[in-house]
């Protein structure tokens, strides 16, 4: 009997954009990792600070996302969040904080939410990371089609990029 | 003063919201139900390529992208007005089995199955995938990853790429597969076969138990409706392509229609509390959110696709057919009766996925599965047309219109869960009405039931409603006759 997820070997680090690219702001997550992925390409100090990186892209959750997560230490994900706090408002967190704030995607109906496809993804004995920080942005509208960015989310952008660069270098990050 | 109000349905798509009216005996008078609407799907898509929609569409939710790209490409075969060859069809079934395998996988075992398999009146927190780990084994676990594993690899090696399949284009594929990925393809179908059966067995042993036997078999979500799915040209259920056959409640067939005569046959209902139409058959005609044969209501997915069919193309799957329909609505007279318990659901979709695995094996021992001719290039000037496939949800339909380059002028979607909406709506009028007496909530169950109702349909808002795939916050408000609220409860209570 294999036991499922459990043979991948250990890799480094991953950062995972997550949402929907033709929600409008939901996008968000793909366009920061599209922007980290720019900045690493161009910024040779970056790129020695933060090691290793694996980028992503997904518009998935749950165990589909627990089985993307297999076999990395250490994971970064990205995401919109829908709340009261003004559009474009970073957070940064454990997915044990910011997981209920977000905008869905780690909560999925068809599949199960992100913490429970992690706890049995354990249980079955995969290597999954103990470490999974949340970039967050906050957002109010998700549910329009659309491939822009609204102006006060599409301007935080760049700050979440320089804050995913200092949490992958293992720097404190504040944020407004 | 109180207002009842329902914690989040978490594993549903959208924000949803339930308002239970009382008469002035206190008894529940009307309940509306509420998915608020994504917007611009068809603005989004004017002014496109009609090439692009296969890609485009499967972007509308994480949930059935292959299922969204299937119809996509195949409503624009028809828009180009071309045929794929043969071998294309077969590839393109071949991918779709995988991923119903798959996506019924996840369903049985990660969402609404734990309701069944770890027993409806267990804990809430128990009603889930560890629950299920820890009621039947590690090793079940893992077989549920490694069936989604090798329904992702199908997916990948037909499709392109993982979940998100790009290979369907008008007129068939832009490529075929290789002896050697066909080989890797048959070992894992063999698998899948093999965790079918074992899931169906599980099937009967949980029924043994007296809450999930009344939870499949009980009355509480009975609803004798129409029903509808995709055919082949025996009767028979089909996934990927076929004709769309009707039978109404007392198991007669009302007939069956091409997709591309869809809006002959399906008129939309408008309310005006939702956006959200309601789907009913033309011919029978609206008369509100009730059963019976006088009724427009008709119910999709796997209850109804059972129920429209007369039995299915692989051997396994018609003998766990038989069982099923003998078990649940045995013949009267001789007369074929119809399963009519939404609980059943769980069943039908287990003797699906069997189907499904069965089907991958002869489909990969199709001498012509390895073919290169896998496109047929169009050469007609596009109009218009049709493309329908069965989602796991029901029966998902697109229709595009272009002009003579073939640019998107208007679009069309009836997805699955549409199809569904005024079933859903009347089970969870039932919900309420069979545990609120008297303005007073008589069942501690109220909210796990009427999420179980929600759960057997295995409702996707996400592109129904072409909303965000997030969780469900659903907020019940019970109001007296006036409209005032008058109760409040939680989960937690």
């Amino acid at each position: 009997m294999s036991s499922g997820a459990t043979t991948e070997p250990s890799r480094a680090t991953l950062v995972v954009g997550l949402g929907n690219p033709i929600l409008g702001d939901d996008g968000v997550g793909w366009r920061i990792v599209e922007g980290l992925e720019d900045r690493l390409a161009h910024d040779d100090d970056a790129r020695r600070a933060t090691g290793e990186v694996e980028l992503d892209r997904v518009a998935v959750g749950g165990l589909s996302l627990m089985e993307r997560l297999v076999g990395y230490d250490r994971v970064v994900l990205v995401d919109a969040i829908i709340g009261s706090d003004r559009p474009g408002t970073l957070t940064v967190g454990s997915l044990a904080e910011t997981a209920c704030r977000l905008a869905g995607h780690l909560d999925s109906a068809h599949d199960a939410p992100l913490t429970e496809a992690l706890s049995a993804g354990r249980a079955l004995g995969a290597h999954l990371p103990d470490e999974i920080t949340v970039v967050g942005v906050a957002v109010h509208r998700v549910d329009v089609f659309d491939e822009r960015l609204s102006a006060p989310v599409a301007a935080a952008v760049d700050p979440a990029v320089d804050a995913i660069l200092r949490v992958l270098s293992r720097k404190p990050v504040t944020v407004a | 003063m109180t207002r009842l109000t329902i914690d989040p349905i978490t594993r549903l798509e959208g924000h949803g919201r339930i308002e239970i009216f009382l008469d002035d005996q206190g008894d529940v008078e009307r309940t509306y139900f509420q998915v608020p609407e994504l917007r611009g799907f068809e603005s989004f898509c004017v002014g496109r390529p009609v090439e692009e929609m296969p890609t485009l569409t499967n972007r509308i939710c994480g949930v059935c992208p292959e299922a969204h790209h299937l119809a996509a490409a195949k409503a624009a075969d028809a828009v180009y007005g071309v045929d794929p060859p043969r071998p294309a069809k077969l590839l393109r079934e071949l991918l779709y089995c995988a991923f119903f395998v798959t996506d019924h996988t996840t369903h049985f075992y990660a969402i609404g199955g734990p309701d069944v398999v770890v027993g409806p009146d267990a804990p809430i927190a128990d009603r889930n995938i560890l629950g299920v780990i820890r009621k039947v084994g590690l090793e079940f676990g893992s077989r549920v990853i490694e069936t989604r594993r090798g329904g992702h690899r199908v997916i990948e090696l037909i499709g392109g790429r993982r979940i998100h399949p790009c290979t369907s284009v008008p007129g068939g594929l832009t490529k075929g597969i290789t002896r050697d990925e066909l080989a890797e393809i048959e070992g894992i179908a063999r698998s899948m076969l093999d965790f079918a059966g074992v899931s169906l067995d599980l099937f009967d042993r949980v029924m043994t138990d007296g809450p999930t036997r009344d939870l499949v078999l009980g009355d509480l979500f009975r609803h004798e409706t129409y029903y509808a799915g995709l055919v082949d040209e025996a009767g028979r259920v089909a996934l990927y392509d076929g004709r769309v056959s009707v039978v109404a409640p007392d198991g007669e067939s009302l007939g069956t229609y091409a997709p591309a005569d869809y809006r002959d046959w399906i008129a939309e209902h408008v309310e005006p509390w939702t956006y959200l139409t309601f789907p009913y058959l033309r011919r029978i005609g609206w008369k509100g959110f009730v059963d019976g044969k006088d009724s427009g209501v008709y119910c999709v997915g796997p209850l109804g696709r059972l129920n429209a069919a007369t039995g299915m193309a692989t051997p396994r799957a018609q003998e766990a057919y038989e069982r099923y329909f003998a078990t649940l609505a045995p013949a009267v007279d001789g007369r074929r009766q119809l399963v009519h318990q939404r609980g059943a659901s769980h069943w039908a979709r287990l003797i699906e996925m069997l189907y499904a695995a069965e089907r991958m094996l002869e489909l990969v021992a199709d001498p012509e599965i390895t073919s290169d001719d896998v496109r047929t290039v169009p050469t007609q000037a596009p109009t218009e047309g049709v493309g329908t496939v069965e989602a796991p949800r029901g029966t998902l339909t697109h229709h595009y219109w272009t002009d003579e380059r073939g640019i998107i002028t208007r679009v069309n979607l009836i997805v699955g869960t549409t199809n569904n909406h005024a079933p859903i709506a009347m089970s969870i009028d039932r919900a309420a009405r069979g545990l609120i007496r008297a303005g007073v909530v008589v069942n501690n169950g109220l909210l796990d039931r009427i999420e179980m109702a929600f759960r057997s349909y295995d409702p996707c808002f996400g592109c129904a409603t072409h909303s965000l795939p997030g969780h469900m916050p659903l907020e019940v408000t019970i109001r007296d006759v006036r409209g005032d609220t008058i109760d409040v409860l939680r989960r937690d209570d």
